[in-house]
């Protein structure tokens, strides 16, 4: 049995549109980016399992929108209050995924923000960035392919 | 000062269901102290939280079961000391393993607690894959919860959310399983049975 790796990456990244729009478009749009991450995460290798891709944007008022991503083949999960209407927007995002690294997470993170920019009229500025290399206990070890508790 | 654990892996619906239960407590009159745990070095669920207006410690950068056991005792008893909470609610990193961070509560408690609770939320999505890749931390989840939600029940097809309660059943036998949706409201009869370790 292998040791999962897990490697969180976190940041704050700057989206900016030419017009205002919606939170629930910011939202998509979003959600849409962390999906694609996700895909890419688990097709980066067979061992990956995403715990989660999380985002949250705060506004005053007690809005906000909330994006979270647990697997490639599940729609991303998206929250957003009434009433949003901005150009510009920062997300707080948190990446975990086991067995890839940071440094392979950090580069795909980076590809897909890129991507975005150059399929759309997104602009994008990452303003924080940081990953860690943390080694779990024994608890995070990966059982063997095919084992099932119920056989 | 009672105390409930909500343990899960992530994604599993642990935040929607926590502030469900601060929200329950403090309409109630209570003080609720909520220590919530992230691995990420910038905390999503905390900043949420707190915009709610919920009174929120957070342990950043690291497990709580591991690395940041220190920083887990240490925020409970400034809780106790210095704010005199009537609960805590506790909500470890989803890759946090239960069964150790029960085990530092436990180490630590001395008749601090005059209760002791500990939640399950299992996604009905995605059990089939953690018993398949990461068994150790879901046992560790089960085993030691004296009350289990599998959640997503709406979402997730009947095959997968029967999956999921023999998976739980096959753990630990004697354990109350309810089928819920954290995004949906409650039912009474289950806030009733959740009222009993909240007040």
């Amino acid at each position: 049995m292998d040791t999962m790796k897990l490697e969180p990456l976190s940041g704050r990244v700057r989206f900016f549109s030419d017009k205002a729009v919606t939170g629930s478009v910011w939202g998509k749009l979003i959600g849409n980016l962390f999906e694609k991450i996700a895909k890419r995460c688990e097709s980066a290798s067979t061992d990956t399992v995403i715990g989660h891709i999380k985002g949250l944007s705060l506004f005053t008022g007690e809005k906000h929108i909330r994006v979270s991503v647990i697997s490639g083949s599940y729609p991303a999960d998206i929250e957003s209050s009434d009433g949003l209407e901005t150009d510009e927007i920062e997300f707080a995002i948190n990446v975990i995924v086991y067995s890839l690294s940071a440094k392979r997470l950090e580069s795909l993170f980076k590809d897909e923000l890129r991507s975005l920019q150059d399929q759309t009229r997104i602009k994008t500025r990452i303003e924080q960035l940081s990953t860690q290399n943390q080694i779990h206990p024994k608890i995070h070890k990966k059982m063997p392919s095919g084992w099932n508790n119920t056989k | 000062m009672r105390l409930i654990v909500i343990t899960g892996f992530l994604g599993s619906g642990k935040t929607t269901f926590l502030t469900k239960v601060a929200r329950r407590a403090t309409q109630r009159g209570l003080k609720v102290g909520i220590l919530v745990n992230e691995v990420g070095e910038i905390g999503i669920d905390d900043q949420f939280m707190k915009q709610l207006g919920l009174n929120v410690w957070e342990i950043l950068g690291g497990c709580v079961c591991c690395a940041l056991s220190a920083d887990l005792i240490s925020t409970i008893e400034t809780l106790r000391n210095d704010y005199q909470v009537d609960i805590i609610l506790v909500e470890p990193s989803g890759a946090a393993d239960p069964k150790a961070v029960l085990s530092i509560i436990n180490d630590f408690d001395t008749g601090t607690f005059s209760s002791k609770f500990q939640i399950a939320i299992m996604d009905a999505l995605r059990i089939e894959m953690l018993v398949e890749v990461l068994l150790p931390l879901t046992t560790s989840t089960i085993e030691n919860a004296n009350l289990v939600f599998i959640n997503k029940a709406d979402v997730a097809s009947s095959e997968q959310v029967d999956y999921a309660v023999e998976t739980v059943k096959s753990i630990n036998n004697e354990i109350q399983i309810h089928k819920v949706s954290m995004k949906k409201d409650l039912s009474s009869s289950l806030w009733k049975e959740l009222d009993k370790w909240i007040q």
